[in-house]
This record gives structure tokens, C-alpha cells and sequence, in this order.
């Protein structure tokens, strides 16, 4: 909300700065900021008298004038079509920076030299726009200073106020909070005088009280429409409202003042001389004064006259009783609309206005006549006319509950050490009614604008907020602890995304919803998505099953800007449905481009087998065991993935991922031209998997091993994976170790063969191994490879 | 005879001391042929130990064993000297360019919002919070209704939420619902962090509608706000520096009351006023507050038993200012451009 400061003034004496204010008030739960300060900034304007206009010699729509500014004769040229000779002007003098940044120079215009400038409303700060250079009254002494005369010289505050303080969203709201900050006076008027007399020829019927439980209406006979005095319209320009005409603007400033809003109609329009208050009937539409056409729902609140809707109650008045050019008698509401109502009505429409933001919020139910009154005295004051009745529909008083206050409660809650009086003073300043109960212990009454203080805690946060959280000394606890709470996989997940990015890979974030397209473009199957409705963008519809599509963006997108080699992953859940549950797991998956990577001087192959490597270290870290790689049943077999070029990631019997290189048709539905690799898995799966025993430690030899080189041909379509498993499984006591150090297919071995190097060690735990024991275990592994692979020795 | 020999023996036990040390191999040679060497001094003595008399062998034997590690003291001493000097010199002597680029192990890099996430979730697990995680896709109950956001309430807006209509779910507009959620579960004394993704139907510069943030509470016979105060303090110095102040002001969240929201003196100018906190001094670091009895209640924690307090903080932020990124949407990008800075 804006607030001026110098409308403000009119209501409390507080002494303050606008900074001060403006920190105070932060301090106290209203943040607020200084957002414009026009101090200063009329210095060099001055009041002036027109003596005379000229034609320009060489421009149509600019003129010569010369201004009296007492004591001066000015040269200006001026621009504006009103200007005219005896006019009282405001006068910006060589030097004046004005509130919109102008800066006034000498200067020629089309030759004619200009010593100054006669300002609009709009230049000097005072509207938003506006025709021609603005007159002022006659009487005003010519060289005064404008701001002398005019209120100009204001600073606008910004606060925010929370939801929960619909209450402040006025002058006067804010005016409460800076008396009991300040301890500054508060001028406001008496909420309960005399309202006026019944109103004839006139009748209303509130038909929902819940929805209305206060509704008034005053007639006023005989206004004359017209523009509002330049003091209501800098305010309300101030405020941020647009100014329209002298009563409209009479209801919006009073709104602005005491925080209730106002409607005022065409008393003509009103058929049958009769308001009603009730439900939309199903189907009903209605013309709100934007010329917006409604359907409204059935408990949308509407203010109706004998036969049709004339005003969304809370809302937005209608466009058949709006006050006209020409409207002579008027009917002003003035309401406690139900919070929850106004909400409903205005969400359905998709509309807020400075109305129904502060009825949802809630306004003070007792204050509703006294705002009337107001806006009838300004509507008096600015467009003459007549009071004509008043009646108050109010069936139900409105009436704060007593809340039981405890200061032990105060003290527990906030670690201070207040005094039943001190708190006491604290809530008096507020407005509050506290009636002493025993010792210590209190019946307190909120004022009847708070509809935000409903129990003990909402009363102990207004005495800390006026002690000052700065006042509440620190103190350290020691924190209890649950042992039913395991800390999830957190940790876990953490330590792999650090494991990958130590193996070369950067993390990625990407979105939790895709384009459905994407999903179905890839083929992943196997997960129902959970549909969402996206607001932002309607194709990203669906929460994801899979980590890929978004590494295949992000992938893409750093394709795109010229990164040739990539490796990306994320961490993050992944969602499916399951009957009316949605299923949530931690997936791990990362990407990579394949080809060759340069590492100090090194050329290292990047591809399947690099990624499997990966995963068998990561996993090995993370699960406490070696994953297996397993070719997957066809009816699994991903079709986003190589035929051949794709395996299951298993720990023990439990498959918790996939991996592969990425078919080319997949990748280009995202425009990748690049071949690429890729694994996903279950992080939760994965983690779960590391059993709760430990596995001991296996002892170090004691005896030396010895090493056997061991270069095998075998025909070309042969799986290394099974050879290898022959080699161990000829004695699994002794070979310790047996590791591919060479695959060759070329010139030198016949065609349809290839040659596979395996380095050995053997050890024996018991003894030193002797050489032909060695020997004899390299003819035992060759029988057997020779038998089972065809494989033989490559001499 | 003999006695002349042990004479000369005596004779070369003096001289021993000022044998010059020698300086280079050369010199070192000449000794060696001199005292050791086939004619040198030493063994030339040595042969005359056969006509010396049986009963003064053992002193000349003395004498001449003497002399010779003496001499064989001062040649081992100068050979490691001479190696010595020699490395050093080769050492000293040598070119070698450091400025030639290093050669980088491939490593890749966290993500700068997962290097903050883990800072604080660190910081906070060290000081007894356990951490606990909630899901995302959330009923209304948790996310709203056992928070205190009553249906029909104006607070709703702060959240603007994103539905998934066939389920009659939605994805959790902050991390709070986790607090509920875990007081069901476990029940109180409790101490929970509680890290994740959150979701909020909003995109700007300053606004995603994926981003995380960090919920943390306790649950205690007799916590008040000056524990509160004290625990955001100590994070803060943690995370900040001891001599980053903290200050809490009054605001508005359901869950808690009183409510709080706490800035920090501004980290990049120290509280003298910049751009960074729009010359306040001060930034907004998280929102905190005591449990609200209502949140206790819906849990079946009785609040005139138990108290606690609670606080949540957006993680975007906190990396946007301690990387002065200035456009929230570069974290879900993924520019490599980006993440390779971090």
C-alpha cells in the first residue's frame, strides 16, 4: 500500500521522520520503504501571472509569454493550448529539477529564447496526465513558492502489508500502528455518533446475512458532477488511483482514509426505488462498470435492485448504475461484506480490486457508518447536494470475543520477563480492552478492525512486536533429538552426486515436468505419469517417469552453443502414479558425449565402457558391492537405447537402473547429432541396497604373488565377460585377480578373430606359489578356454 | 724399529685433523690415493706392523685402526658432501616454467545450488537437527490446511500453487508440509531439517517455479523465541562470519506466531548501504516464527505442553548472493558456461 506522509500528519501526532517512520514501522511487522520524496522538489517553482501571449514567429503550436513572477518579467515559450493572459501559473524557474526529472535550462525554442517553463499538473507531479498547463486561484501572491501554498512536498511510503493485517490497508490503519509505536496522539473521529435519518421512498433487503451482515445506504440529492479539488486528486494520485469525478472520488478517498470501501450509485438506476442483497440466481449475468459481461456462480453476493444485478457485492460496481456526467441524486453503500464471500466471487471472476482485496481482508464491521458519513460530508463539500436519509441494515452486532491472556504464557512463549502492566500497556496502546481476571491472568478484547488477533498466541506476538524482537535476549537451546529419525538418503544422494562430479560429470537441475511429446518421443515406458495443470506453460503437462528427457535439453541446449565433449547429470525425484497415489523416487542419471577424452597428454577412449567403469566405482562406493551388467530381456529391451549396446545395472538380484548408448533416432527428436551414452537408476534402490552388515575385511597376503600374461584369439563375435569368468572359475583360491589389458582385431590375427590380453595374479594364501604351480594353472586355464570359447593361444 | 713406527703413527694422528676437506671429486681422489691408496700412507704402515715387537702390536694395531677411520671418516664425509652439493647445484641450476598450464584431472562440479543446500543442511545437522525429507506432490491437508492456511484465506496467495487435478494433489508449494508430516510420525521432542524441492506457479527473473528451500523446527517443553533467535544466530555466523549481525522483524506466515522475518546485515556492503540491499544494509535471509498452537494441535501435540519454533529458507537466494547471479533461471539451464564456474 502507498501512504502519503503529509495525509498521514492529519491523523496522528508522531514526530517522526519518514525515516524513522518508515523504520519504525518495519520494526513493528509493516515493512516499509521510502518509494518517492518530493522534498526539495518544487524549490525553484514559483507563482507567476501571465501578462501576455504571443504568437511564435515560426511555429503553429507553440507560443511567446511573458510571466510577472513579482519583482521579474520571464520570457517562456509554452507549448500548452490554455494558456492564456492574467492567468495564475506555476512557474519553473532556470534551475528547477522537477519531480519527473526534468531539469529547466535556458534555452531556445525554434530561436525564441525561454527562461523557464509553465507547468502542468502532470510535470509537476500532482496527476498523471493532464491537458494543458494547470491555473491556479487568483489570491496566491505572485514569486511565492508553490509548495507554500499547495500540499506538494509529501514523501510515499510503500508498506506490505501481510494478509493477516487487512486492518492497515488505510490512512488511518497505519495511523494506529505509528500512535502505538510512537506513543504519538491519534486524531480520529468517534466510530459512534448520529448516522442521519431513515431514508424515504427507498428500501433494503439484505437477504444473506452471512454473506452481508451490515449493509447501509445514504441518499444525497442534488450533486453536481464534476473533476475533485487538486488536494483530493494529488492524494489520490499518490495513492496510485485514478482520479474520476468528484464523487467517485470522494468514495475512493475516504477508502483510502478509513479503509472501508464506498460504492456510490445513480440513484436512476436503481429500478423500483429498492436494493436487495442477495445470491446470483444459476446462470446469472452480469456488466461489471469495466464493461466486462459475467456468468456468475450461484453463491456469488450481488446487490440488486427490484429486477437485475447493479453491483458485485465487495467487488465491482456494475456498468447500468455507475454515476454519470449527468447523475443529480446518488445512493452510497457503505458494507461489511463476509471475507470469504467477496474472495470466492472475486477468484471466480479473476478479478481483484482495491475493494475486494480489503473486504477478504476484512474491514472493521463498526466503522461501516462513519465511512459513509465521510464520504457524504466530501461529497457535500466537493459536489454540493443534499443528505437524504441513511439506514443501516445490521441485524446481528458484531462482537470480539474475550481472549484469556496469561503472562506466564507471554514470558514461556517469548524468554522475557514482563510485567502484567507492562504487557497491559502494550496491548492498551493498540486499542486493545484488557480486563484483569487474577493474577497475572487477563480477558482481553481485540478493537473490532482486528480480525486477525482469535487466540492467546495472536495477542502475545502484538506485545512482542511492540517490546521489540530486538529485545528479546538470545538464547542458545540444546536441541532435542528423536531416535525413531533415520535421516533418509540425503547424505547418501549427496555423496554420489559428489562421486560423479569427482568422475568428470557437472550437475545439472531441471525441471520435475516435461512435455508429455518427450516422453512418448523416447519410448519410456513402464511408468504411468501423473498429469499436473501448468499455468506457465501448457505443454510442460506432466511430471516426469525419467531423468532423460531433461539431460537430453540440457544436453542439447550445450550442444547447440558449440560444446563438443559434455558429461551431465542430476540427482532428482521421478514420479508415477499408482491407483490414487503418486509414487516418488530418487533417480541418479547422467549423460555423456561418446568419443575420446584428452587427459594429461592421454587419449582415453569415452563411451559404453567408460560409463560402465564409472558405475562399477560409484556403485562400489555406494552399495559396498560390485554392480552386474546383464543384458536385458527383449520385453524390457529400451528402444531408446543400441539393440546390443544396452544393460541392466544390477546389486545382488536387484535390478535398480539402465544404461546404454542412446539410439541416434532418439537423440535426434532433440535435434543431437552426437552420439551419446547414458545411465539411469534408482538412487533410492541403489542405497537401500548396501546392507546393514559390514562386509570384514579380507587379510593382506603374506605370501608374494607372481603375474601371467596370458593373449588369447577368439572368434570376434566371442564375449570377453564369459571368457574371463572361465579364467577365474578355474581356480577361484588362487587368481586373485585377472584383468583385460588388450583387445586387438586387425592385420595381425586372422580375419573373424580377435585377440584378448589378460593379465593375471596368482597368489596363493598359504605358501609361496612356485613357478610350475604356475605353470600348471595357465595349462589348466587355456584347456579350459580352448574347450569352452574356442579360444587358443596367441603365439 | 717399532718404536719408530709407533712414533709415526703418533706423528699421523696429529696430522689428521688439518688434512684439508676436500672440495670436489679431484681432490677427494688425491686423498684417498694418499692415505688409502695402494702406496699410500696407511697401508705403507700397515706392512711395517709384521716386524713390530708382540708386545706392541696392540698399541700400534690401535693406532694405525685409528688413523685409518680417520681418514676414512673425513673421505666418506667429503663423497656425501661432493653428492650433496652436486644435487643441489643441478637443482639450483636448472630451468623450469611454471607458467606452463596445469593439467587438469577431468572433473566435473556440483551444482551451485547443491553446493549451498549442502553448507546449510551441514551447518545445521552439526548443530542436532536430523535431517528428514517430505514428498513433493502434496495433499492440500499438509500443504495448507494443517499449516493454518484455512480454505478461502487471502494467505493462499502467497502461494500460487500448482494442481494436479486427476489426483486432487499438489506439488508442495514449500518444505513446510514437512513439518506436520513429521510430527504425525514421530511425534515431539523433534528436531528436523528438512531440505527439497518446491514448486510455485511463477516465472520471472527473481522467480522459478521449481527451487528449494531448507525447513527447519524443533519441538520441545519450553522452547521460546529467544531460542529461536539464539539457533538463527549461530547459523548465520556460520554460514556469514561471527561478525554479521542478525535482526528479526515482525511478519505474517500461518504456521507461526509470532512471526518473524530475519535479515542479516548486508554481506556485501557490511550494512553500510548498496546496490545488493537497496541501501537498507540489510538482507531478508529467512522466515521464521514460533510453532503456531493451531500446527501443534493438528498434530495432536498439546501446545500448552509442548512449544517450538520454526524457520524455512529459499536456497536460490542465498546462491543468487553469494554468486551474484543476478537471473534465477541460469540454475536451470544448465548453460555449461555456467556450471563450470562453480
Amino acid at each position: 500500500m502507498r501512504l502519503s506522509y503529509l495525509w498521514l500528519n492529519d491523523w496522528v501526532e508522531h514526530g517522526l521522520s519518514p525515516e524513522l517512520l518508515a523504520a519504525g514501522l518495519t520494526s513493528a511487522g509493516l515493512e516499509t520503504n521510502i518509494v518517492r520524496d518530493l522534498r526539495g522538489a518544487y524549490d525553484n517553482v514559483v507563482v507567476g501571472r501571465v501578462l501576455s501571449v504571443s504568437p511564435h514567429p515560426d511555429a503553429d503550436n507553440i507560443r511567446i509569454t511573458e510571466v510577472d513572477i513579482n519583482g521579474a518579467t520571464l520570457q517562456i515559450v509554452c507549448g500548452a493550448p490554455n494558456v492564456a493572459p492574467d492567468q495564475r501559473v506555476a512557474v519553473a524557474r532556470i534551475g528547477a529539477k522537477l519531480p519527473n526529472g526534468m531539469v529547466i535550462e535556458k534555452r531556445k525554442l525554434r530561436g525564441v529564447e525561454s527562461s523557464g517553463m509553465i507547468c502542468s499538473e502532470a510535470e509537476l507531479g500532482i496527476s498523471a496526465e493532464s491537458n494543458g498547463i494547470m491555473t491556479l486561484e487568483p489570491g496566491i501572491p505572485l514569486g511565492a513558492k508553490l509548495a507554500n501554498h499547495y500540499e506538494l512536498e509529501d514523501v510515499i511510503l510503500e508498506i506490505d502489508i501481510t494478509p493477516n493485517r487487512g486492518d492497515c490497508l488505510s490512512v488511518w490503519g497505519a495511523a494506529r500502528e505509528v500512535a502505538a509505536i510512537s506513543g504519538g496522539k491519534l486524531r480520529l473521529p468517534d466510530p459512534m455518533q448520529e448516522w442521519g435519518t431513515g431514508l424515504e421512498n427507498f428500501s433494503v433487503y439484505v437477504e444473506n446475512n452471512d454473506g452481508c451482515p451490515r449493509y447501509t445506504a445514504r441518499a444525497i440529492r442534488g450533486v453536481t458532477v464534476g473533476p475533485s479539488p487538486l488536494k483530493v486528486r494529488r492524494r489520490l494520485f499518490a495513492a496510485g488511483v485514478r482520479p474520476i469525478n468528484n464523487v467517485v472520488d470522494a468514495t475512493n478517498y475516504i477508502m483510502l482514509e478509513t479503509g472501508h470501501p464506498l460504492h456510490a450509485f445513480d440513484r436512476r438506476d436503481l429500478q423500483d426505488s429498492r436494493i436487495i442483497v442477495r445470491n446470483a440466481r444459476p446462470g446469472e449475468r452480469f456488466t461489471t462498470l469495466d464493461g466486462k459481461v459475467h456468468e456468475l456462480a450461484a453463491d456469488a453476493l450481488l446487490i440488486a435492485d427490484a429486477h437485475r444485478g447493479v453491483a458485485l457485492a465487495g467487488v465491482m460496481g456494475g456498468l447500468n448504475s455507475e454515476v454519470k456526467p449527468d447523475t443529480t441524486d446518488i445512493i452510497l453503500e457503505a458494507a461489511y461484506f463476509d471475507p470469504v464471500c467477496v474472495r470466492k466471487t472475486a477468484k471466480a471472476l479473476g478479478v481483484s480490486t482495491e475493494s475486494s482485496y480489503r473486504f477478504e481482508r476484512g474491514v472493521d464491521p463498526r466503522g461501516v457508518p462513519l465511512a459513509s458519513l465521510l464520504a457524504a460530508r466530501m461529497i457535500g463539500a466537493s459536489a454540493g447536494g443534499t443528505p437524504d436519509g441513511f439506514v443501516d441494515v445490521y441485524p446481528m452486532q458484531w462482537q470480539a470475543p474475550a481472549i484469556r491472556l496469561r503472562t506466564t504464557k507471554v514470558n514461556d512463549t517469548l524468554g522475557l520477563i514482563l510485567s502484567g502492566q507492562q504487557v497491559l500497556n502494550y496491548l492498551g496502546s493498540l486499542g486493545f480492552d484488557c480486563k484483569m481476571e487474577g493474577d497475572g491472568l487477563f480477558a482481553v478484547t481485540a478493537p473490532s478492525w482486528r480480525h486477525d488477533i482469535k487466540i492467546e498466541t495472536d495477542i502475545i506476538e502484538e506485545v512482542a512486536r511492540l517490546h521489540g524482537y530486538a529485545n528479546i535476549p538470545a538464547t542458545t537451546p540444546r536441541l532435542a533429538q528423536h531416535e525413531a529419525v533415520e535421516g533418509g538418503t540425503y547424505r547418501a544422494r549427496s555423496r554420489m552426486a559428489d562421486l560423479l562430479a569427482a568422475a568428470g560429470f557437472y550437475e545439472t537441475l531441471n525441471y520435475s515436468f516435461i512435455n508429455p511429446a518427450w516422453r512418448i518421443g523416447l519410448g519410456l515406458a513402464g511408468k504411468e505419469p501423473v498429469p499436473m495443470e501448468n499455468r506457465i506453460n501448457a505443454d510442460l503437462c506432466e511430471l516426469r517417469t525419467a531423468l532423460l528427457p531433461g539431460l537430453l535439453g540440457a544436453a542439447a541446449l550445450n550442444l547447440r552453443k558449440g560444446e563438443e565433449t559434455l558429461s551431465l547429470f542430476e540427482t532428482g525425484t521421478v514420479f508415477s502414479r499408482a491407483v490414487n497415489e503418486v509414487r516418488e523416487e530418487f533417480h541418479c542419471a547422467a549423460i555423456m558425449t561418446a568419443g575420446e577424452d584428452e587427459l594429461l597428454g592421454a587419449s582415453i577412449p569415452r563411451g559404453f565402457h567408460r560409463l560402465k567403469g564409472i558405475l562399477q566405482k560409484v556403485i562400489k562406493a555406494l552399495a559396498g558391492t560390485e554392480p552386474a551388467f546383464v543384458r536385458p530381456a527383449d520385453a524390457v529391451r529400451r528402444q531408446y537405447l543400441y539393440t546390443h549396446r544396452q544393460a541392466e545395472i544390477r546389486v545382488g538380484e536387484t535390478v535398480i537402473g539402465v544404461m546404454g548408448q542412446m539410439h541416434p533416432l532418439a537423440l535426434q527428436q532433440f535435434d543431437i547429432e552426437a552420439p551419446m551414452v547414458y545411465f539411469e537408476l534408482s538412487a533410492d534402490a541403489l542405497i537401500q541396497s548396501r546392507g546393514k552388515e559390514n562386509t570384514p575385511m579380507e587379510p593382506l597376503p603374506r605370501f608374494p604373488g607372481i603375474k601371467r600374461d596370458l593373449a588369447l584369439l577368439v572368434d570376434e563375435r566371442t564375449e570377453a565377460g564369459g571368457i574371463m569368468e572361465t579364467i577365474i572359475g578355474t581356480d577361484r583360491a588362487l587368481i586373485r585377480h585377472c584383468r583385460l589389458f588388450d583387445l586387438y582385431q586387425g592385420p595381425q590375427v586372422p580375419a573373424g578373430k580377435k585377440s584378448l590380453a589378460f593379465r593375471l595374479l596368482i597368489q596363493n594364501p598359504e605358501q609361496t606359489l612356485t613357478d610350475k604351480a604356475g605353470d600348471d594353472l595357465m595349462a589348466a586355464i587355456l584347456q579350459r578356454v580352448g574347450q569352452r570359447h574356442g579360444a587358443e593361444l596367441r603365439m | 724399529m717399532a718404536a719408530d713406527l709407533i712414533a709415526r703413527l703418533l706423528e699421523l694422528k696429529g696430522q689428521v685433523p688439518s688434512i684439508p676437506f676436500p672440495k670436489d671429486e679431484r681432490e677427494l681422489d688425491a686423498l684417498r690415493v694418499r692415505y688409502l691408496g695402494k702406496s699410500g700412507v696407511i697401508p705403507l704402515l700397515s706392512r711395517e706392523m709384521a716386524g713390530v715387537p708382540k708386545e706392541q702390536k696392540p698399541e700400534a694395531g690401535k693406532l694405525l685402526q685409528e688413523a685409518r677411520a680417520a681418514v676414512e671418516t673425513i673421505i666418506n664425509d667429503a663423497t656425501q658432501k661432493i653428492k650433496v652439493d652436486k644435487i643441489q647445484k643441478d637443482i639450483d641450476g636448472e630451468f623450469f616454467d611454471i607458467t606452463l598450464p596445469g593439467a587438469e584431472p577431468a572433473f566435473g562440479a556440483r551444482h551451485p545450488l547443491s553446493v549451498v543446500m549442502d553448507d546449510i543442511v551441514g551447518i545445521f545437522t552439526s548443530m542436532g537437527f536430523q535431517i528428514e525429507e517430505g514428498p513433493e506432490v502434496e495433499s492440500d491437508y499438509y500443504n495448507f490446511e494443517a499449516l493454518n492456511f484455512p480454505p478461502d484465506h487471502p494467505a493462499r496467495d502467497m502461494q500460487d500453487t500448482f494442481h494436479l487435478p486427476d489426483i486432487k494433489r499438489l506439488l508442495r508449494t514449500h518444505t513446510s508440509p514437512v513439518q506436520p508430516r513429521a510430527m504425525a510420525r514421530y511425534g515431539p521432542p523433534l528436531s528436523v531439517i528438512a531440505p527439497g524441492k518446491v514448486y510455485r506457479c511463477d516465472s520471472d527473473i527473481t522467480h522459478s517455479p521449481v527451487f528449494h528451500q531448507i525447513e527447519g523446527f524443533t519441538i520441545d517443553r519450553k522452547v521460546t523465541m529467544g531460542d529461536l533467535k539464539g539457533t538463527l544466530q549461530t547459523f548465520i555466523h556460520r554460514l556469514y562470519g561471527p561478525r554479521t549481525k542478525v535482526r528479526l522483524r515482525p511478519s505474517f506466515f500461518p504456521f507461526v506466531e509470532p512471526g518473524a522475518e530475519v535479515d542479516v546485515s548486508c554481506v556485501i556492503c557490511g550494512g553500510k548501504g548498496c546496490r545488493v540491499c537497496k541501501n537498507t544494509g540489510w538482507l531478508e535471509v529467512l522466515g521464521a516464527g514460533m510453532i503456531h498452537p493451531n500446527v501443534l494441535k493438528f498434530s495432536n501435540i498439546d501446545p500448552d505442553q509442548w512449544s517450538g519454533f520454526a524457520f524455512g529458507m529459499g536456497i536460490e537466494r542465498l546462491a543468487m548472493r553469494k554468486y551474484g547471479v543476478d537471473d534465477i533461471r541460469l540454475f536451470f539451464e544448465n548453460d555449461m558456461r555456467f556450471l563450470r564456474q562453480f
